[in-house]
């Protein structure tokens, strides 16, 4: 930026070397205020151009993945959703229910409590080998995302949009 | 830890197999909810006896185990598919892994030693399967009939140690 400051000044110099007048040094300096200020302007505006080109192409790239992968994205957050009903029905409906049972059948407290313990464990490890197995379908979807996005990130930088810009 | 190879599961496959344990899930809870007669039964027989209801429910839970395999051939038998069946498999596996880690770290469980060796046989035969393609007709039948042998077991270790 310090040499294309320098460079408008020296080229209004060099245009005002033969001028004569009283105000020339005023002339001068008001000049290059503005010239600068409007080249800087074209510059900031080219380079910024430039960003928002770059970066309407990622996300352009980005949503016609998100298109492409549209019904896998929804099938995985289905299957977590379903998944996350019915771990809360458990807690909040299923095992007073199988409470109710054993305390209407009589059953001993002790032994009973003792069962509702047991049938939570074997429960949530049914779930959570379940929620295991969904995570890893997700995650493996994650990455073949993620890698068409890498394979598309090449072809998006700014000599390319530039060149398709010219 | 044993992994799930997940790189040829295809939509279909997971559904199957969250549906099978989805359904393991449900008869497991169903034993309480309809007052199964033989689990009641044994609810109130040995309620006194700390050994033999920590025996009730070691049984219950490697039946559970077993049943997870009738749903499956209930569900998917017919449809001959050994990806879903690999990875039922491998699922089933880590609740087997999972146990026997248990009983590992447990000392207080009665009759640990015939637990882990149940569950050890049907690794083992679970193990036989990996890596082949198509489900092996011979080894699937040993699994669906060690629904039976296990019951029988377990009411020998029962006699066994009503008599001690």
């Amino acid at each position: 930026m310090k040499d294309f400051q320098s460079a408008i000044t020296d080229a209004v110099k060099n245009a005002l070397k033969d001028t004569e007048g009283d105000n020339i040094g005023a002339l001068q300096t008001t000049l290059i205020e503005q010239l600068s200020n409007e080249l800087n302007e074209q510059v900031t505006l080219n380079n910024l151009k430039s960003k928002l080109a770059v970066l309407f192409e990622y996300e352009k790239n980005y949503l016609e993945l998100v298109k492409e992968y549209k019904e896998e994205i929804k099938f995985a957050s289905t299957i977590q959703e379903d998944l996350r009903k019915e771990r809360a029905k458990f807690f909040s409906d299923t095992l007073q229910e199988v409470s109710n049972t054993l305390s209407e059948a009589q059953i001993d407290n002790e032994v009973a409590s003792r069962w509702l313990k047991e049938l939570v464990g074997s429960y949530t490890k049914s779930l959570d080998l379940s929620s295991g197995l969904i995570e890893e379908h997700t995650l493996d979807m994650i990455g073949k995302i993620r890698s068409e996005a890498k394979s598309n990130k090449a072809s998006v930088d700014v000599s390319n949009i530039t060149k398709k810009g010219e | 830890m044993y992994q799930i190879s997940l790189k040829k599961v295809n939509k279909e496959n997971l559904l199957d197999v969250l549906e099978v344990f989805q359904e393991g899930r449900s008869s497991l809870v169903l034993r309480f909810t309809s007052e199964e007669p033989e689990l009641f039964g044994n609810l109130f027989e040995y309620e006194e006896n700390t050994n033999l209801m920590a025996l009730v429910m070691e049984k219950e839970y490697i039946l559970w185990i077993n049943e997870h395999f009738q749903i499956f051939d209930k569900f998917c038998g017919r449809k001959e598919n050994s990806e879903t069946f690999t990875l039922f498999k491998e699922l089933v596996f880590k609740l087997i892994e999972n146990k026997i880690i248990e009983y590992n770290a447990n000392n207080d469980i009665s009759s640990k030693d015939l637990c882990i060796s149940l569950l050890q046989d049907k690794r083992e035969v679970l193990q036989d399967f990996i890596g082949v393609a198509s489900k092996n007709e011979r080894n699937y039948k040993k699994l669906l009939y060690s629904y039976q042998k296990d019951k029988v077991l377990f009411d020998r270790e029962f006699k066994r140690l009503s008599r001690s």
